[in-house]
């Protein structure tokens, strides 16, 4: 008599199966890896260059003293800041190739959207950047103004990613 | 059938043509690899060119420069005289606070040189005090080019700027190398670096937004199926 409820939990339990995620999102995920260490295979010092002198221009219209010290080194209200390759944001963006390349079109429709894509993160970083500059000129502390405002940007990319993406995050169940 | 001639014998012909229209004096200065060195003075002709070395350690020979008396020129002359270039990598890292940058000096060896040289390092800059820099311990060429170590420490007490720190070299002869002293600059700075961008707090941020987005929709998704 007592046997009964406990067979019939063990086929329930039995029933239940986990979702899978596709075979198509790992691919993915697989070659989101690769590219981003392939980014960091490259020293990408135009970038660097690039970078560090947009904020030096935006953080001295806003009337910050700055000066450049090197080709990725500023000098800004007196403190050193060097621009690294997470810095450039160019390792989300190869990250993110894999994610938003869509199978369906033609490579220059993906390579086009890919670039717009580009440029816009490239202006999402310079806002971030200077939002934690500004951020740490009033006293914020570094790691708030500059670290947690950069996951909030890794966040906010995740969600772009997940409304353009064409691909199927779990398989069939 | 006309032949036309290929390239290769083009080549050959417009050699020719050079060597044919060249001076006795151009041809002999070919001994060097840089014939007319920049900063050589001569004063009369026959004399030794001064700084006397020239190109790869052949002496040079002041003469006068073709047809025209009045214009002299330095000429490598003689027997090649054993000599040596020294080349200095730039100090890394460019920028140090209380650290240290170090440098390579490489002695390059021309017409068998061999034997020990000597090195030392001054600091300068328009402010003080200056980093210091220890002279760089010996290098013995035995046939290949010879390396030594330079390097350059500031204190806290180091002032802020940037400095020319330059090698001076001697051989066992008392001979400098050919291409003169090197120079190599590092700055101090006492202020702490900030790398921008990136971070195991970044990281850490977004896995824990990610892991909260997440949950909701499972949640949503658990809601729309009991529906």
């Amino acid at each position: 008599m007592s046997s009964r409820p406990l067979l019939r939990a063990e086929l329930d339990l039995a029933d239940i199966r986990l979702p899978r995620p596709s075979r198509e999102f790992l691919f993915r995920s697989s070659l989101v890896a690769l590219f981003v260490l392939l980014t960091y295979c490259f020293p990408w010092q135009w970038l660097r260059f690039v970078t560090s002198a947009a904020i030096l221009r935006i953080s001295s219209s806003l009337g910050m003293a700055t000066a450049r010290v090197s080709f990725d080194t500023i000098r800004i209200q007196g403190q050193l800041f060097r621009v690294v390759i997470a810095c450039t944001f160019v390792d989300v963006f190869m990250g993110s190739i894999p994610l938003l390349w869509d199978v369906r079109k033609s490579l220059c429709r993906n390579g086009a959207r890919l670039l717009a894509v580009a440029v816009i993160f490239f202006a999402v970083n310079l806002v971030r950047l200077e939002i934690a500059q500004v951020l740490y000129c009033r006293g914020v502390s570094w790691t708030l103004a500059d670290q947690v405002l950069g996951g909030f940007a890794y966040f906010a990319v995740w969600l772009f990613l997940w409304r353009q993406r064409t691909w199927r995050l779990l398989g069939e169940v | 059938m006309k032949r036309t001639p290929t390239g290769p014998q083009l080549a050959f012909l417009a050699l020719a043509a050079v060597l044919a229209v060249s001076s006795p004096t151009t041809l002999g200065q070919s001994c060097s690899s840089k014939p007319l060195l920049q900063g050589h003075v001569c004063n009369k002709p026959g004399a030794r060119c001064s700084p006397p070395t020239v190109g790869i350690g052949k002496l040079g020979t002041c003469t006068t420069e073709g047809l025209r008396a009045d214009a002299l020129s330095c000429e490598c002359q003689g027997s090649p005289t054993p000599s040596y270039n020294i080349t200095l990598s730039p100090l890394t890292p460019g920028y140090i606070d209380k650290d240290v940058a170090t440098s390579t000096i490489t002695v390059v060896p021309f017409n068998g040189f061999t034997g020990k040289v000597d090195f030392t390092c001054t600091v300068s800059g328009a402010t003080h005090p200056a980093p210091s820099c220890s002279n760089p311990a010996s290098a013995t060429v035995t046939g290949g080019a010879a390396t030594s170590m330079l390097t350059v420490s500031a204190s806290a007490s180091t002032a802020e700027d940037t400095f020319t720190v330059t090698v001076n070299a001697v051989d066992e002869h008392g001979r400098p190398p050919d291409n003169g002293a090197q120079s190599s600059t590092v700055s101090v700075s006492h202020v702490r670096w900030i790398l921008m961008g990136g971070g195991r707090i970044a990281f850490l941020t977004f896995v824990a937004l990610l892991a909260l987005w997440s949950v909701r929709l499972l949640w949503l998704a658990k809601r729309d199926a009991l529906r």
